[in-house]
């Protein structure tokens, strides 16, 4: 037996691959041992104290040194086979470069000079920038960054406007242009109903249930959350209902916002009221009542809304719409199901909207729901990380999304959640919204099915049972599928509604009428 | 080409270098300054790190080209690189990596349960990463660790070796292991972490002491990279998931404990987050008075060669 060694000057590798190297060299044949190491003291004192190195060696901390131990004759191939692993995987690093995709606005209009609108997603200092260069080579913008400062958010939208252009967001997520879904948004039929929203996944809602109902989209345009503040007027919702009022396949608009601020309210819908077509409005928190007009048509939540403009563009009186009955079998054999310490309910929204949507309907009938997106200042969770009470939380707030993906893609966060809420004994009904479309994961429900198991489990275990109750926004259409999606949530044995506000009213009168 | 840097370790805000690349994975590139700091830019997707700069979709190998001993420049606005690249500095979000202090905030009894929860992740990964801390040349693919590493480990898990000796024991980790940032030294990195945050209330001069016995040795003992997150750990700085993981070791927020222990284990490097995980096991073991026992399941048998 015969060992040799071989020292690599100023080279490096990190553990796990000197390991594997160290694995493939030992793994032939007359070779008893094979331990490639960078050159520290202390792994040069192992390998002489291991009968590996012997005398001093010319290598320092920052060198790699490779002993090989076995039968004399093969010894040298063995160093030459380090050799060559090496040399492949600086190969490997410098191969597979493809042609690189266009980096640069101007990069891409020189591919294609066709080209009429940029989706701009860069770190929110920067984004004005890139979008002023949009803009100024005539391009329509969808800004999905967030962070842009108001002025900056003022000023590329004045200078869109002045040139016949729009800017969707800063914070824009979700839009349907030409029938092509752009960020987080599901795939539709396309038909005469259009809309402008400041909210993303109000926008997926809407145009997901219009399509539920047989009916379809022309556009969905989004504006982003802050265009209906005062400092920016709602230069885009505007700009969209001028667009959608010229737009030949669009019959009714609809407009979906939380509460504008009351001038920006009155100047949106003035233009409704100007419009050539019906406009159905839903300002999420604003009392229907107080929006009226001509050729208005107000809606109380999401699901409404849909609904109302669907009725519209059939001919049919939106203001007469049927009662949404739900499942009262099901209402009752969940609230058999509780003890009577499970009195609260605790919602786990991927969608802001939804969680605020949600938070209106609880705070009409019950006294206190906290949430990180409260209605009201005092019922803000303080810790957001731990529920009290009637919580409602939006886990895409940017608290829980720093350096994590957002928890329409990454379920983790949730997951964890969905069975910490379940460990309380006074939690009643977990509330959940399972978002579909592009964007979203390409299979939450199987995502979401272990934690769900794992939370009856938690339950069962303390001779409890937990009530789940979901709404899948989505569509026959979209990547992931309706129907696989809801049948994998309902034999996992989670109560699932039409939408976002009939399962709110579902865990609702679960612990209502307990 | 140019690139935007999203944040900078707030130690580099407003100072200018001349340096040379020195190491360049996927999406680290490692650059040793004129002053033998190491200037750390790193894609912003990996946590960051002491003396860093994270870059949006920073691939220093494929897109760069980068290679070891290329000069690089840096002024307060902008890092320039030989091979026309360029990275813009000056907006990007200021970060500062030191951990807090908070022995007074935790009980033994509610770090107890926090150090449960890190054992079980820390095992589950131990398979995964090929146990490089339990490596060792002289078994193929046997254990590591010699007699005299599992004593030393033991050791620095039991109540009877204050933080303010730990030097002592530490020092025969440094460079144990194979990689450019050796186990050893990622698991001393975890170890100090814990004198940091939960040592004595002494810390001062148990630190003090700790830096007179590992200071002098660390350039000759450890490769220029990992002395580097050595040195930073000695004067309390970290790679971002491990204070934050510290400072949920600390708070009673198990949830985000959980997500910080799979942050420290899944983005710090290859094997580098495991060892220092362990790190923070062994020395918060002795806080809690858990006992060295505890580390049986991660440890082979002691066996003299």
């Amino acid at each position: 037996m015969e060992t040799k060694q071989k020292v690599f000057t100023n080279q490096y590798r990190d553990s796990v691959t000197l390991m594997q190297m160290s694995n493939v060299l030992a793994s032939n044949d007359g070779v008893e041992q094979a331990s490639m190491v960078m050159a520290t003291s202390t792994n040069l004192e192992l390998l002489h104290d291991a009968g590996l190195l012997s005398g001093s060696v010319d290598a320092g901390s920052n060198d790699m040194i490779l002993v090989v131990q076995g039968d004399p004759t093969v010894l040298d191939a063995v160093l030459e086979q380090a050799d060559e692993l090496l040399r492949a995987e600086d190969k490997q690093d410098d191969s597979g470069v493809q042609k690189e995709p266009p980096r640069s606005i101007n990069m891409a209009l020189n591919e294609n000079p066709n080209l009429n609108l940029a989706i701009i997603s860069v770190p929110g200092v920067y984004a004005a920038a890139e979008t002023m260069k949009a803009l100024r080579n005539g391009l329509h913008v969808m800004l999905f960054s967030d962070n842009v400062s108001e002025q900056d958010e003022l000023e590329v939208k004045t200078f869109a406007r002045s040139n016949d252009l729009i800017v969707m967001g800063p914070d824009c997520g979700t839009a349907i242009i030409n029938g092509i879904p752009l960020s987080f948004a599901n795939v539709v039929r396309k038909g005469k109903i259009g809309a402008v929203g400041a909210s993303g996944t109000g926008l997926q809602q809407v145009t997901v249930l219009v399509d539920r109902l047989g009916a379809g989209i022309s556009q969905a345009i989004g504006t982003g959350g802050h265009d209906l503040s005062q400092a920016i007027g709602g230069i885009s919702m505007l700009q969209g209902i001028m667009a959608l009022d010229s737009d030949k396949e669009t019959e009714v608009i609809t407009l979906i916002s939380k509460p504008p601020s009351p001038e920006v309210a009155n100047k949106v819908l003035e233009a409704a009221i100007t419009s050539s077509k019906p406009v159905v409005v839903n300002f999420l928190g604003m009392n229907p009542a107080e929006i009226s007009g001509d050729g208005i048509f107000a809606a109380g939540n999401l699901e409404d809304c849909a609904r109302m403009a669907v009725a519209v563009a059939n001919g049919d009186d939106p203001n007469n719409l049927s009662e949404v009955n739900l499942n009262q079998e099901e209402i009752k054999a969940a609230q058999k199901s509780l003890n009577e310490k499970q009195k609260f309910i605790r919602g786990l929204y991927s969608g802001g909207t939804f969680c605020y949507e949600a938070t209106l309907i609880l705070s009409d009938t019950l006294d206190q729901v906290y949430s990180n997106t409260p209605t009201t200042e005092k019922n803000k969770l303080e810790d957001v990380w731990k529920s009290r009470e009637h919580t409602l939380v939006d886990l895409g707030d940017d608290v829980f999304t720093r350096g994590r993906p957002h928890p329409m893609i990454d379920h983790r966060l949730r997951n964890e959640r969905i069975v910490e809420e379940a460990k309380d004994p006074e939690t009643a009904v977990i509330l959940l919204d399972i978002v579909l479309g592009y964007g979203s994961h390409e299979n939450p429900a199987a995502e979401m099915l272990p934690a769900i198991a794992e939370a009856k489990d938690v339950a069962t275990q303390e001779g409890r049972a937990i009530v789940i109750v979901g709404s899948v926004c989505g569509t026959e259409g979209d990547p992931q599928g309706l129907k696989p999606q809801e049948k994998m949530l309902s034999d996992a044995g989670v109560l699932l509604s039409q939408s976002n506000a009939q399962a709110v009213r579902t865990a609702l009168a679960i612990i209502n009428q307990k | 080409m140019k690139f935007d840097a999203v944040i900078i370790d707030q130690n580099l805000v407003g100072h200018s270098w001349i340096g040379k690349v020195d190491s360049v994975f996927d999406s680290v590139c490692n650059v040793t300054l004129s002053n033998n700091e190491i200037l750390v830019l790193a894609d912003s997707n990996l946590p960051m790190m002491p003396n860093g700069v994270a870059i949006n979709s920073f691939r220093p190998k494929e897109k760069m080209r980068l290679r070891p001993g290329q000069r690089i420049e840096c002024n307060a606005k902008r890092i320039y690189l030989e091979s026309s690249h360029s990275i813009h500095i000056e907006n990007a979000c200021s970060w500062s990596g030191k951990v807090a202090f908070n022995r007074q905030n935790v009980s033994k009894e509610q770090l107890h349960i926090r150090w449960n929860l890190l054992a079980i992740q820390v095992k589950k990964k131990l398979p995964d990463v090929l146990k490089p801390l339990t490596w060792h040349p002289w078994f193929k693919s046997g254990p590591l660790c010699t007699t005299t590493t599992i004593r030393t480990i033991k050791s620095l898990a039991k109540h009877h070796a204050p933080y303010s000796e730990s030097g002592k024991l530490l020092k025969h980790m440094l460079g144990l292991g194979p990689g450019l940032t050796p186990s050893g030294d990622d698991f001393t990195v975890g170890y100090l972490a814990v004198c940091h945050t939960l040592g004595s209330l002494n810390k001062r001069e148990d630190i003090k002491k700790t830096n007179e016995y590992l200071s002098p040795i660390l350039r000759s003992t450890t490769t220029n990279i990992s002395c580097h997150y050595l040195m930073k750990a000695l004067k309390g700085e970290f790679v971002e998931s491990l204070a934050s993981l510290m400072s949920s070791l600390i708070s009673l927020n198990n949830l985000k404990l959980r997500i910080d222990i799979s942050n420290v284990l899944d983005k710090f490097g290859h094997s580098s987050g495991v060892d220092c995980c362990f790190g923070v096991l062994v020395g918060s073991a002795q806080y809690c008075g858990v006992g060295d026992y505890s580390l049986n399941e991660f440890l082979p048998a002691q066996t003299e060669k």
